[in-house]
């Protein structure tokens, strides 16, 4: 396993990556790096590329060139089992969709990325019911995830992706399902928790209004990053 | 076409059915259903795979029906043939009935004409060719059964004198003489000779009798094909039955009543001696194999079901993952009726595929079958019959027409669901686990499967109907339907512990966690799924149960029944008193037992029995017969075979006559001879034995696995005493110390010709390779079950990972390594095997159970004792859980693509 020392501030960094689909080229040699702490905003036109930057940032996809480092570790060179090992670890994930596991309730959701990595009881015992209280669903602990609407989901969703303390939360339009009341209320929610946790964030947005909440936003044009605020 | 213009969704075209004014049309539901069929992403191997299991229960029910049909209906053909003209026919036991008979008969005034035989078998000399021959006189034949006497005449040569041709125009008319031989065409060609040629045949004394080949009979007549016909006086001297017949064809004269010549006759008659219609006799005989057929027709529709399930499993599961894409079909304006059909019209063309491919099959098999194991697929009925396949369009039509409802019964149920998908929760996300929790959580699934289960227990009191188990048959549907309805229920409940027992542990590993928890979750996927692998599981255990059961208590009771080192003779074999004096006295032999054999008519309408004349201690009948219930006291479960076949016969037959006489001689029943008379220990029996009726005592009932007619033991030394017969059919031999049976078989040479001497050993082993012959079809049938249970697997975990590939995602992003998903996926596909293992085995135990003491028993009227094969069953669990982990290992592949990443944009 090869780990950089980063700039001690730095959380992630990407450098010159480029991904081919087929002879589509999505990303060409894009660069961007994100303090830690910071809370950015990716934009930019469907098929610009936005979820395959987070997809390759993860680790799940592997780019045809560049090097991604997130929190000094260097993803490139890990192999699959690594890679999901580090993704365990640093990353906390937000999706459009909510995606929570149907066969567990809202705190088994909640739980899971604890379990994964291994934590003790008593410590999930005192991080779910924390969390759930701090996206403000201590009573719906127990419920199915078919009986919640749209917000209380992104809600869970949001409190899973943060539940084990991730460096980094990567968000791909976690607004885009929800009518623009809850979608502000889940977004203020969102950045709240990505700071209280003292996390660093990417938020993949349509949503202008959204972006300008974040701390900055990056336009992808062509495959390449440019800042935009 | 009403549905003219489509959209197209996710790669799914949408017909436009709002622009739609009238109802679709069974055409344009035809074509959709079609088209939708082709869009069956992931299920196209299962529902091949359901396709051609339904082909091989089509294929295997009616090859079955075809090759019993055509060697029933070549048997009858045959005894019609042979009876020709003959109303009636007298028929007494296997050692014949006087000639005097023959008197009483032909002078009776209802009868126009009498035609007597003999009939016999006896090995040619050269060549050992064993020779079924009927003695007739051809004078009296003529009249009654003219097929025997037809056929080819040698041609006329120049030279011959004119004695010599008013000899043969004499033999032209009237057939024979002593030393000629008229023989089938096939018969020829297995003796290699032809018209003209010297054959010799050996008598029951091992003599050899001159005959010359005169001529053929008729080659259209096929039941003679494999037969000779000589003079009724040398088929007498021949079979050493000189003053005795085997029986009597008769004409009736017309005006006479029918109804009444029998009682008539029969009442003029000897003990042991009735009268029969002869296609009722075969009828009788035919029945004796019915139980046989039967059980091998249920059988091919337990495929049929198996295949229905894989139907209704694919199905089930596709109208779950397609949920959302029926909702939008109804919002679109397609009412639940044209879905309905739709879903409907789908499985008639899978089934009717699957009817007229199983249609081919059944030919192939069938012609297969008939060449390789003969017309009784190596049951032993039906000896000597060669059929020929012909075609059977009602049977055709009929298996055809099941195999389309099997389908239709299959996919019935989801195209229910399919219809009443309500399109607004069938859009949302979640909907659909709703689909089928009825399964898991639904209380009339709850009560229908313990309904079907406590139906099972009432259909085991049910008796016999006409000699089928149509009782044990029903119950072990209802079991098996019935442990369908409760797999759901019962995996939950299973996983439910499972969950329990690893939430207790202080750090569960996640993964299994998460592959047990999505299980539990979600249950009703993989329920419908495990239902097929149950029911295959359970059907392969009862098989192996059952098979397993009868092969050990088969064994056990060839060591009882066959206590000797070797053994002589056959039921064509006549040791005379002499003969038998000289084989004891050889230096070979240290001790000798003869068993004299004969067929006993207890009453018109059934198969002759057995008689066994015996030696045999009446103090210790358990050293020579293998008793399941006797003076020491009845076995529980034989005593409620009895009262079964007591219920059967009906109250007022013979079992309720009163028990009496200790003074009574004693005989020994065996199983069937129980069932059949209703008889049991304590009770008499009248046997008509030497022209007349004797009653006996019957002191115990014995296991026979080789008389399914039933067969009667008693002590020789009685035998001989009512019947002066003192010859012996078969010697048990016990070598003296230090010799050898190659010796005893050389100090026997001058029996050379008439039997040879065979090791026990080899009569067993020969016995076990008919007895595995017998179970064939059986063993082929677990495998099939056992594949059937693989494909549900297969299928099962390759449509999970595509449903779930949603989820499996999540975890991937949520750092669950590929490895791991891997295994959760392996993990899953053990623990439905693993399920399907715990209730499968459970079934099938119960199953095994019934075939063992319900559908043997009312069948064949035997028992057999209980034994699991462990080894076996675990093997099959072993390699059911190997593969498990192959296919698991297999379908996790799936998760491995760049599209499952990305399913996450999905609102799935």
């Amino acid at each position: 396993m090869a780990i950089e020392t980063p700039p001690a501030t730095i959380a992630l960094s990407a450098h010159a990556l480029t991904k081919h689909f087929g002879s589509r080229r999505v990303l060409d040699g894009l660069d961007l790096e994100v303090a830690r702490g910071e809370i950015v905003a990716v934009i930019g036109e469907s098929g610009a590329g936005k979820s395959t930057l987070l997809n390759l940032l993860a680790g799940l996809e592997t780019s045809d060139g560049g090097a991604i480092a997130i929190e000094g570790v260097d993803l490139a060179h890990l192999d699959e089992r690594a890679r999901s090992l580090a993704r365990r670890r640093l990353i906390g994930f937000v999706f459009q969709a909510f995606h929570l596991l149907p066969y567990f309730d809202v705190a088994g959701n909640v739980e899971l990325p604890l379990r994964l990595l291994g934590w003790p009881l008593e410590d999930r015992r005192a991080r779910v019911p924390a969390m759930l209280e701090a996206v403000g669903l201590a009573d719906r602990a127990l419920a199915r995830t078919h009986q919640l609407s749209g917000g209380e989901l992104q809600r869970v969703a949001l409190a899973r992706a943060l539940a084990h303390r991730p460096a980094l939360v990567l968000a791909d339009e976690p607004t885009g399902n929800l009518d623009a009341r809850t979608a502000r209320e889940v977004l203020d929610l969102l950045l709240r928790e990505i700071r209280a946790n003292h996390a660093t964030g990417l938020i993949v947005t349509h949503s202008h209004q959204a972006a300008m909440l974040c701390d900055r936003v990056v336009r992808i044009i062509d495959g390449r990053a440019f800042n935009a605020s | 076409m009403q549905a003219e213009s489509s959209s197209v969704m996710r790669g799914v075209r949408i017909p436009d059915f709002h622009r739609r004014s009238a109802p679709l049309g069974f055409s344009a539901l035809l074509l959709e259903a079609v088209r939708d069929l082709a869009a069956y992403r992931g299920a196209r191997l299962r529902l091949a795979l359901a396709v051609a299991v339904l082909a091989l229960g089509v294929g295997l029910g009616l090859a079955i029906h075809l090759i019993n049909e055509v060697a029933l209906g070549e048997f009858t053909g045959a005894i019609r043939t042979l009876a020709g003209q003959a109303d009636l026919s007298v028929r007494g036991p296997q050692s014949g009935f006087a000639e005097s008979v023959f008197a009483q008969i032909v002078l009776h005034p209802g009868v126009a004409a009498a035609s007597p035989i003999v009939e016999g078998e006896r090995p040619e000399r050269a060549s050992r060719v064993l020779v079924r021959f009927l003695g007739i006189d051809p004078l009296r034949a003529q009249f009654v059964e003219p097929a025997l006497i037809s056929g080819r005449m040698p041609q006329g040569r120049a030279s011959k004198s004119a004695d010599e041709r008013a000899d043969e125009r004499a033999e032209a008319r009237l057939g024979l003489r002593t030393d000629r031989l008229f023989a089938g065409v096939r018969l020829l060609e297995r003796l290699h000779r032809s018209i003209g040629d010297r054959i010799e045949l050996l008598d029951v004394r091992g003599e050899p009798v001159g005959f010359v080949i005169a001529g053929t009979l008729d080659p259209a007549v096929s039941a003679l094909a494999d037969r000779a016909v000589i003079d009724i006086a040398a088929a007498q001297y021949l079979e050493g039955m000189v003053g005795r017949l085997s029986r009597v064809d008769v004409r009736v004269r017309p005006g006479t009543d029918e109804g009444q010549l029998p009682t008539q006759l029969t009442r003029a008659l000897p003990a042991g001696v009735t009268v029969i219609a002869p296609l009722e006799g075969a009828r009788s005989d035919a029945q004796v194999s019915r139980a046989y057929r039967i059980n091998l027709s249920v059988l091919a529709l337990v495929a049929l079901f198996c295949g229905s399930l894989l139907i209704f499993s694919a199905q089930a599961l596709q109208v779950a993952r397609r949920r959302a894409h029926f909702a939008l079909l109804r919002a679109l304006g397609l009412t639940e009726g044209e879905l309905l059909s739709q879903q409907l019209i789908q499985a008639l063309l899978l089934g009717s595929l699957g009817a007229l491919l199983g249609a081919c099959l059944a030919y192939g098999i069938a012609a297969l079958a008939l060449a390789h194991l003969g017309a009784d697929l190596g049951s032993g009925f039906f000896r000597g019959v060669t059929p020929s396949l012909r075609w059977d369009g009602t049977a055709t039509g009929l298996y055809t027409l099941g195999g389309i409802l099997a389908a239709l019964a299959g996919a019935a149920l989801p195209a229910l669901e399919a219809a009443r998908v309500a399109p607004a929760r069938g859009l949302k996300p979640g909907a659909l686990e709703d689909a089928w929790r009825p399964l898991t959580q639904g209380r009339s699934v709850l009560i229908s499967g313990l309904a079907l289960l406590f139906a099972a227990m009432g259909f085991l009191l049910m008796p016999p109907v006409g000699g089928v188990p149509v009782g044990g048959y029903l119950a072990i549907a209802c079991v098996l339907l019935g442990s369908v309805v409760l797999t759901p229920r019962v995996l939950v409940l299973l996983l439910g512990v499972l969950s329990m027992a690893l939430r207790r542990r202080p750090a569960p590993n996640a993964v299994a966690l998460i592959s047990v928890e999505q299980l539990r979750g979600a249950p009703s996927g993989p329920a419908v799924s495990l239902a097929a692998m149950v029911a295959s599981v359970s059907l392969a255990v009862a098989m192996m149960i059952m098979v397993n059961s009868f092969r050990v208590s088969f064994q056990s009771w060839l060591e009882q029944i066959l206590p000797a080192q070797a053994y002589l003779g056959d039921a064509g074999l006549r040791l005379s008193a002499d003969e038998q004096a000289r084989i004891g006295r050889l230096p070979q032999v240290g001790r000798v037992e003869f068993l004299r054999s004969d067929e006993l008519r207890l009453s018109p309408d059934q198969v002759p029995m057995m008689l066994l004349a015996r030696d045999i201690d009446p103090a210790n009948p358990r050293a020579r017969l293998p008793l399941v219930e006797g003076p020491m006291g009845a076995g529980l479960v034989a005593s409620m075979a009895a009262e079964r076949a007591r219920r059967a016969l009906g109250e007022g037959s013979l079992a309720t006559r009163a028990v009496p006489l200790s003074a009574l001689p004693p005989v020994w029943i065996s199983e069937a001879a129980a069932a059949l008379t209703g008889l049991t220990v304590g009770q008499f029996i009248d046997l008509p034995i030497g022209g007349q009726t004797h009653r006996f005592r019957i002191d115990g009932i014995w296991r026979d696995y080789a008389r399914q007619q039933g067969a009667i033991v008693i002590e020789r030394a009685h035998y001989q005493a009512l019947t002066g017969d003192l010859s012996a059919n078969i010697a048990a031999l016990w070598l003296a110390p230090a010799a050898t049976v190659d010796e005893l078989r050389a100090a026997l040479g001058w029996l050379d010709g008439r039997s040879r001497l065979k090791d026990v050993g080899s009569i067993r082993a020969f016995s076990l390779t008919l007895f595995d012959r017998t179970f064939v079809v059986t063993y082929a049938l677990v495998a099939v079950s056992v594949l059937i249970g693989l494909i549900a697997l297969a299928g099962n975990l390759a449509t999970l990972v595509l449903a779930r590939r949603g989820e499996l995602s999540v975890l991937r992003h949520l750092g669950v390594a590929l490895i791991e998903i891997t295994r959760m996926i392996a993990l899953q596909a053990l623990l439905i095997v693993l399920a399907a293992l715990i209730m499968g085995v459970s079934v099938g135990w119960v199953i095994g159970r019934i075939l063992i003491e319900v559908v043997n028993r009312d069948s064949f009227h035997w028992s057999m004792d209980l034994h699991v094969p462990w080894g076996a069953m675990g093997a099959l669990a072993l390699l059911l859980a190997v593969l498990a982990l192959l296919t698991g290992w297999l379908s996790a592949r799936a998760v491995r693509s760049a599209d499952v990443i990305r399913s996450v944009t999905e609102d799935w």
